[in-house]
């Protein structure tokens, strides 16, 4: 009897560390960096088994493991928050220079539009972290159906698509602007530097559009 | 390295680290600064190849100037015990003045930020008047940096010269607020 309640003890564990690593990989591939990809159809399986795994539990065992996952969630959660703020602060602090220039240059409007679209996605992951934690914990917690599971993070995975794609837009621009060579690089700053180049000059109403974004005082 | 010798030197590294992570905390809001991108100081950097060699870089921003200092005390151990303390005593040398150029660029904003309220003050009492405004305010602005980014240490002997560059900003706005345009001709070219 006694063999046989540590068998199933440990069989249960087995399970709830199962489901903490799925969670967790879940959450680790809400990264969207270098060559990572969302990829739906591993979430959409992960998902599948961990509704799955939850039937073997307890209500205190699905609630206590629920909490588990809320803190894994959370804990990259209050990272990406902390990035996205530093962004927020470093963009309030370039469009007060912007401001005070009489000219804007076009690389530094870039420089700004680039951050702009960082926020967006740190936005957009921070949307789907929090679809994905709130699906799982409802999945352990209640076992929403896996359908309505996976609706959801449909809808989460479309949008982050979308902001992709601009901020690979704006990479591009930046790029562009920044020149192949060094050489070319270091003859627009002697251009500069001898007065010969004025600098590239950007409408003041797309400045404006930022600074109410961001809350940056006219 | 003995265990108080060891002890000591985490905490030191651990200091560093803190004060890295203040100076990119806060170099954030040199928005007149480039966010505390543009190079102001030298430091020698410590690397250890087939000789060691510890030059001279040319200027560099200053949290870049922090963690070639933290780089060179990490090198440091790997050192003989008797050269370790020349380095380490030029490095220290080095972080003195690191962290004193980082007290003048932090004293520098405070007066910067000046201008930005100036700013804000005419922005919300007489719009038309801004372009005026952020003419005379972006040469000020700009001067501050070329002090800083020319040489860092002259700051001293120019901060009261540049107070008083400030307070007639501030009183550039104040005029233009006020009507009282006659006045722009104290304004500093």
């Amino acid at each position: 009897m006694l063999s046989r309640c540590v068998f199933l003890f440990g069989k249960k564990r087995n399970i709830e560390k199962r489901i903490l690593e799925q969670a967790k990989a879940l959450r680790d591939m809400i990264e969207l960096t270098g060559d990572k990809q969302l990829n739906t159809q591993a979430v959409r399986e992960a998902l599948r088994k961990v509704a799955e795994d939850v039937s073997k539990l307890s209500d205190i065992e699905r609630d206590r493991l629920a909490r588990r996952v809320d803190e894994i969630f959370e804990e990259k959660i209050a990272i990406l928050r902390g990035w996205r703020e530093s962004n927020v602060r470093k963009i309030k602090s370039m469009l007060k220079e912007l401001r005070l220039s009489k000219k804007i240059p076009q690389a530094k409007f870039n420089r700004v539009k680039m951050l702009d679209s960082q926020i967006k996605l740190y936005d957009a992951q921070l949307m789907v972290l929090e679809n994905l934690r709130d699906i799982l914990v409802d999945t352990i917690q209640r076992g929403v159906d896996p359908v309505t599971a996976w609706n959801r993070v449909m809808r989460s995975s479309t949008v982050i698509s979308e902001f992709v794609e601009t901020l690979a837009e704006h990479a591009e621009a930046y790029e562009e602007l920044m020149g192949e060579g060094v050489s070319e690089r270091e003859l627009e700053e002697l251009e500069e530097e001898y007065g010969v180049k004025e600098p590239e000059e950007v409408s003041r109403k797309e400045l404006k559009k930022l600074m109410e974004k961001y809350g940056v005082e006219e | 390295m003995s265990m108080g010798a060891e002890k000591s030197y985490e905490y030191m590294m651990d200091s560093l680290r803190r004060i890295i992570d203040f100076v990119k905390e806060v170099s954030v809001d040199w928005w007149w600064f480039e966010q505390g991108n543009i190079p102001v100081i030298r430091v020698r950097k410590l690397s250890i190849n087939k000789e060691v060699s510890f030059d001279y870089l040319p200027k560099v921003p200053i949290v870049k100037a922090l963690k070639i200092i933290y780089s060179n005390f990490e090198l440091i151990r790997k050192l003989p015990p008797r050269n370790r303390v020349d380095y380490a005593l030029k490095t220290a040398q080095d972080l003195y003045l690191v962290l004193q150029a980082i007290s003048y660029i932090i004293d520098a904003h405070n007066l910067a930020d000046k201008v930005q309220e100036a700013r804000e003050y005419v922005a919300r009492m007489s719009p038309e008047m801004l372009d005026k405004f952020i003419e005379v305010a972006n040469q000020t602005i700009q001067r501050i940096r070329e002090i800083l980014a020319s040489n860092i240490f002259s700051w001293p002997s120019k901060r009261e010269e540049t107070e008083k560059e400030i307070g007639k900003v501030v009183n550039f706005a104040r005029n233009l607020v006020s009507g009282k345009e006659s006045e722009r001709g104290e304004v500093p070219a």
